[in-house]
């Protein structure tokens, strides 16, 4: 590497260090998102506290109030972002994400404003967390110079914020579902364990072998040792494609993790009898039912303003662009959903399963479609 | 047997089917990695849009077998007749929409444009047999009625003049680069280590140095710098701009010439110039001439040392020079340098140009290159219709152009000289259903939703 090569990638050089100093002011709201993780890992412990010990009441309401913060802090720290770099705050991977963690952790005071919600607390807690620290494996760098196409604001800030509104009351519908599941004990008690497990784990492996430099590097170097060893092994260098070994062993290693956590998951729960306390609970189907109605409706208007945006930005209302087939085929799971539901023979835990599948494909829409497939979405 | 009919085309497990296969179908049509891919193995494919066409069929005959008079009716309706006229307005925009292309150079004028489709005189070659007149030889010709693209044309109706094309860049960021070279002298490691959004008359400060910098002037495509290279002289009180190509001579007043003699991209590297490289050592020789006599002068405008060295003797302590080293005029910054004993104006190219400090430190300007980097492209276009009627706009990216039941939007440009613009032309009567089913389902989704919370109650087991 030379001087002018360091001078020609400069687009590359991030952004993270600041050009000012803040005021006092400036700083709270800058290091809101710090506040938001410390605030959902005090409100997962509380709530665990609470799922444990007798004296429940208190110790869940300080939960709930720090869930609250959490929430609020996420949507103040977004405005910062605003404020400061004169964009919505909804244009890279890093703010969608932490958006859709604010989403939830709303998301699920509200839900408790109408149901009782006394065991759901702590999955919350743990997702919003997961997602937050998920969240800091991605660039968190600003984009200021936004590509033409996206400097629209209001197509922009209505059009992202209604999606992900939608994708938090699908994920809340996800929860709730497995857990029906696995308040129904037997099978679907440890195929819900090991899709909780693959919630966490999935995402953290995909952004952390795509993004993070070290584990990235180190996994590649591994599995090119194996690939090596397989081509050595095999004899015939024609046959064998590295990528598709690659992506083998990504896949793998994220179903032998996630298979391994799903198991802690089930001895945890034999000890505590979550499952058990949980097939107590009498809203489970209802929220889900609830949350996927919201979330269509979200999504369903999401898709509208994403389609009359194209029309204006790009000339046509509809292209076959991934992003826009995933939403697509997503808003079409739940469809199937909310019609099965009228039919006879479709009991709850068949429709759980829908649910959770509806969630695979949403997840695909949010974070699939941008690392895996490439279209006119792909700036993000 | 027509009740048969009616009853399987209305019932909710082909409904489940068909939205089953359409799952399947879109899914698959994403692993494919060219849209154009995709669109020919599934989305315009024959049974795709028969699949869409029973789709359709099936939700019209079900929206029609349950409606019943209640409280759900409103909702009910507004959902399921939106999301039919959405499929209506998509066949139909499939059936009837015309799309196409049109290129357009700065002040010249297009009443055409160029569909998607192959040209039916030369059948897409662009080219034809003729016949020339005068010598009777046969040869190729460029086709009269394609004019040579190959690509089917139609008249828009009305005449589009690009009045002006304009490509706006994001404004460079001023940036302390910070190079270290290994123990072998090779450099290892270099990062931004400070970097300043600024505007224009701006003064900053720098943190690892003990620098200030004032920005004089930002170039950019609407404001270019006035040369490349240019050589700043300060006589008398007065300072002027002058052009550096060698040979050149300039008339100063006073009775004082100034000759520009050689001029080096890289003084280290001049036997074997290398463009791609950014310049390290820029400089400029110059002779002043006048009634006090003859002086030649080097002009190092990275090395202030060295130009002190190779100037010790002046006869002309009146008249300052500054040569100011750039290559590109339509981006940089003109910066005022002051510190480490010295107070220097530095022209700055985005990845062109570094401005060298003491300490492996420099100052450089950068940007996000290419296509990254552009803020805006605007054609200004005035449009004349033959009933009289016009219409002058500019349109960008997010701001057609609707006129005469055409849309026209920006699409591409001319990345090396900006003197072209490449606008979308469409016309789609598919829209008008689209949008409004966007309407009645919107409506129908939010009374659904929140004005009839009975439908949520838990269904009847």
């Amino acid at each position: 590497m030379s001087l002018h090569t360091t001078l020609l990638q400069a687009p590359e050089i991030s952004e993270k260090l600041a050009g000012r100093d803040y005021t006092l002011l400036e700083l709270f709201f800058k290091s809101c998102f710090e506040v938001a993780i410390v605030a959902s890992l005090f409100a997962m412990i509380l709530f665990m506290v609470a799922l444990l010990s007798e004296k429940r009441n208190w110790t869940r309401r300080t939960a709930q109030v720090l869930l609250g913060v959490s929430g609020f802090a996420v949507m103040a720290y977004l405005g910062w972002r605003w404020y400061e770099f004169h964009v919505p705050p909804l244009i890279s991977t890093f703010e969608v994400t932490i958006f859709f963690a604010g989403c939830l952790a709303l998301l699920y005071l509200t839900l408790e404003y109408f149901y009782d919600m006394e065991m759901l607390g702590f999955p919350f807690a743990l997702a919003v967390l997961g997602v937050l620290l998920g969240s800091t494996l991605l660039e968190r760098a600003a984009k200021p110079d936004i590509m033409p196409a996206l400097q629209n604001n209001f197509w922009l800030t209505i059009h992202v914020s209604i999606c992900f509104v939608g994708y938090a009351a699908f994920a809340v519908a996800y929860v709730t579902s497995l857990l029906y599941l696995a308040s129904r004990g037997g099978v679907s008690r440890s195929v819900s364990a090991f899709f909780v497990a693959l919630t966490f784990i999935a995402p953290l492996f995909v952004i952390g072998f795509s993004l993070w430099d070290g584990l990235g590097g180190r996994f590649k170097a591994l599995s090119d040792k194996i690939v090596d060893f397989l081509v050595f092994a095999g004899g015939d260098r024609g046959g064998i494609n590295p990528a598709a070994i690659r992506d083998v062993l990504v896949l793998s290693s994220i179903l032998l993790t996630t298979y391994v956590v799903s198991l802690f998951l089930l001895i945890f729960d034999d000890n505590l009898g979550v499952s058990e306390r949980l097939s107590r609970v009498r809203s489970l189907n209802r929220i889900s039912y609830k949350s996927v109605l919201a979330g269509f409706v979200f999504l369903g208007i999401g898709i509208i303003t994403g389609s009359i945006w194209a029309e204006i930005a790009w000339g046509a209302y509809w292209s076959w662009d991934p992003k826009e087939v995933w939403a697509l085929i997503a808003w079409m799971v739940y469809l199937a959903y909310l019609h099965l539901r009228l039919k006879r023979g479709w009991n709850d835990a068949r429709l759980s399963w829908i649910i959770v599948g509806g969630f695979a494909a949403v997840m695909f829409t949010f974070f699939g479609v941008n690392f895996l497939l490439s279209g006119l979405h792909s700036y993000m | 047997m027509f009740k048969r009919i009616y009853n399987f085309a209305s019932s909710i497990t082909l409904f489940a089917v068909l939205l089953g296969a359409l799952i399947l179908a879109c899914a698959f049509g994403t692993i494919h990695e060219e849209q154009r891919e995709a669109n020919e193995a599934v989305y315009h494919t024959w049974w795709f849009v028969t699949l869409l066409v029973l789709f359709t069929v099936n939700l019209a005959a079900c929206t029609f077998k349950r409606l019943r008079v209640s409280k759900k009716l409103p909702g009910f309706l507004a959902v399921h007749a939106g999301v039919l006229l959405v499929c209506v307005g998509g066949f139909i925009s499939a059936a009837a929409s015309v799309s196409g292309r049109v290129q357009v150079f700065e002040g010249k004028t297009v009443n055409s444009f160029s569909l998607d489709e192959p040209c039916e005189f030369c059948a897409g070659t662009g080219f034809t047999l003729a016949v020339n007149e005068a010598t009777g030889e046969r040869g190729e010709a460029r086709c009269p009625e394609c004019g040579g693209d190959g690509r089917k044309k139609l008249s828009l109706g009305f005449e589009l003049t690009l009045e002006d094309f304009q490509i706006e860049h994001y404004p460079p960021r001023l940036g302390v680069l910070k190079f270290e070279t290994n123990r072998e002298g090779m450099p290892n490691k270099m990062e931004i280590v400070e970097f300043w959004r600024v505007d224009r008359g701006e003064t900053v400060e720098s943190k690892s140095l003990p620098i200030n910098m004032e920005v004089i002037e930002i170039y950019s495509g609407n404001n270019p710098a006035k040369y490349r290279n240019a050589l700043e002289v300060t006589l008398s009180g007065a300072t002027r701009t002058l052009e550096t190509r060698p040979g050149m001579k300039h008339d100063l007043p006073g009775g004082v010439v100034l000759k520009i003699l050689e001029r080096f991209r890289d003084l280290k590297r001049r036997d074997a110039p290398q463009a791609h490289l950014p310049a390290s050592n820029p400089a400029l020789r110059i002779k002043i001439e006048s009634p006090a006599g003859e002086e030649e002068r080097w002009l190092f405008p990275y090395r202030p040392d060295l130009e002190s060295m190779h100037n010790r003797k002046t006869i002309h302590p009146g008249i300052k020079t500054e040569y100011m080293f750039n290559e590109e005029i339509d981006r940089g910054m003109l910066v005022k340098i002051s510190g480490e004993g010295s107070t220097r104006k530095a022209l700055l190219t985005p990845g062109r140009s570094h401005y060298p400090l003491s300490g492996g430190y420099s100052v450089v300007c950068y940007d996000q290159g290419g296509r990254a980097g552009i803020k805006a492209f605007k054609s200004h276009v005035s449009a004349v219709a033959p009933d009289g009627e016009t219409s002058d706009v500019v349109i960008r990216v997010n701001h057609p152009l609707v006129f005469k039941g055409w849309k026209v939007y920006q699409s591409g440009y001319d990345s090396r000289f900006g003197a072209w613009s490449l606008l979308q032309v469409r016309r789609d009567p598919g829209v008008t259903f689209v949008y409004f089913g966007y309407a009645l389902l919107f409506m129908g989704l939010v009374y659904v939703s929140f004005f009839y919370p009975s439908l949520v109650k838990r269904r009847k087991e």
